[in-house]
């Protein structure tokens, strides 16, 4: 076992900065972002938790804008041309669980890339309105892999304003102890 | 085949391509993406002018640049339902001016 104790401390507001100033870009500047940036995003998603550690997940990594292009025909929710693409598959050959169980894990890795790409200085947007039997048929990903997000990835041209939020006293509608 | 030609063709292939992977996302995405989807087909549709310039058409144009700044209001159902209210009541004075005009096809 790691010893908790031994890690180096992190400060608890530099997390709460990821979070709060990540931001879904859907504008980028015009440079590349090379595939080893991209699969330190996978790092990062490698050690999302996963209902029984089933690690439902394989990712394909796109930065040929030829074929960005071409998965764009046939992605209705990808508003701009990113410079680079991760498809998040869910590895049916580890389906060993229910459906929505293992789609919250796929959340859960994208939701690591999506901050660590923001601690990176990269933007990135999540992307789920796309033809998954046509992302599939056009990457000519193996039958068990079934593409059900994508999260485009560049340098930010273009930042949006903090969406509005929930106050806290909404979502939290039970309180007890303490 | 002038690269015009062969380009409004390529453009052609990308709006076909769009609206059926938009009609298959209709069946599970949000209601508001319906509408969204159509708004984001109109301006591809728009954008065709560029290849073939016979086609240009101010009024589309104008429609085209006001929705491509709107499209973020998607975020905010109600929001965006005003926003595509409004518009159909620029499309209707623009239907009744070329109609008084008799601009339109009998």
């Amino acid at each position: 076992m790691v010893d908790i104790g031994k890690l180096d401390p992190i400060d608890p507001s530099d997390i709460l900065k990821v979070i709060r100033e990540r931001r879904s870009i859907r504008a980028y500047k015009d440079e590349e972002v090379p595939i080893d940036v991209l699969k330190s995003l996978v790092e990062a998603a490698r050690w999302a938790p996963s209902a029984g550690n089933l690690q439902p997940w394989k990712f394909v990594l796109i930065t040929d804008r030829r074929l960005i292009r071409a998965v764009r025909m046939i992605s209705p929710g990808m508003l701009s041309e990113p410079p680079a693409l991760l498809v998040i598959c869910h590895d049916m050959s580890r389906a060993r669980l229910s459906r929505d169980l293992q789609l919250m894990d796929l959340g859960a890795a994208m939701q690591n890339i999506l901050l660590y790409a923001h601690a990176l200085g990269l933007g990135a947007c999540p992307i789920g309105s796309f033809s998954q039997e046509g992302v599939a048929e056009l990457l000519e990903l193996p039958g068990e892999m079934k593409p059900v997000l994508m999260i485009a990835v560049g340098k930010p041209s273009d930042v949006p304003p903090p969406p509005r939020r929930l106050p806290l006293d909404e979502l939290v509608i039970g309180v007890h102890g303490g | 085949m002038s690269s015009e030609v062969e380009r409004a063709r390529e453009h052609l292939f990308e709006i076909a391509c769009f609206l059926i992977s938009s009609a298959r996302g209709c069946f599970r995405e949000p209601k508001a993406y319906g509408p969204l989807r159509l708004l984001q087909a109109f301006m591809m549709v728009a954008d065709l002018p560029k290849y073939v310039e016979e086609l240009k058409d101010e009024f589309i144009e104008r429609m085209r640049d006001e929705i491509s700044k709107n499209l973020i209001l998607v975020l905010d159902e109600r929001k965006f339902e005003e926003f595509i209210s409004k518009l159909n009541v620029e499309v209707a004075r623009e239907v009744k001016k070329r109609f008084r005009r008799g601009l339109l096809p009998s």
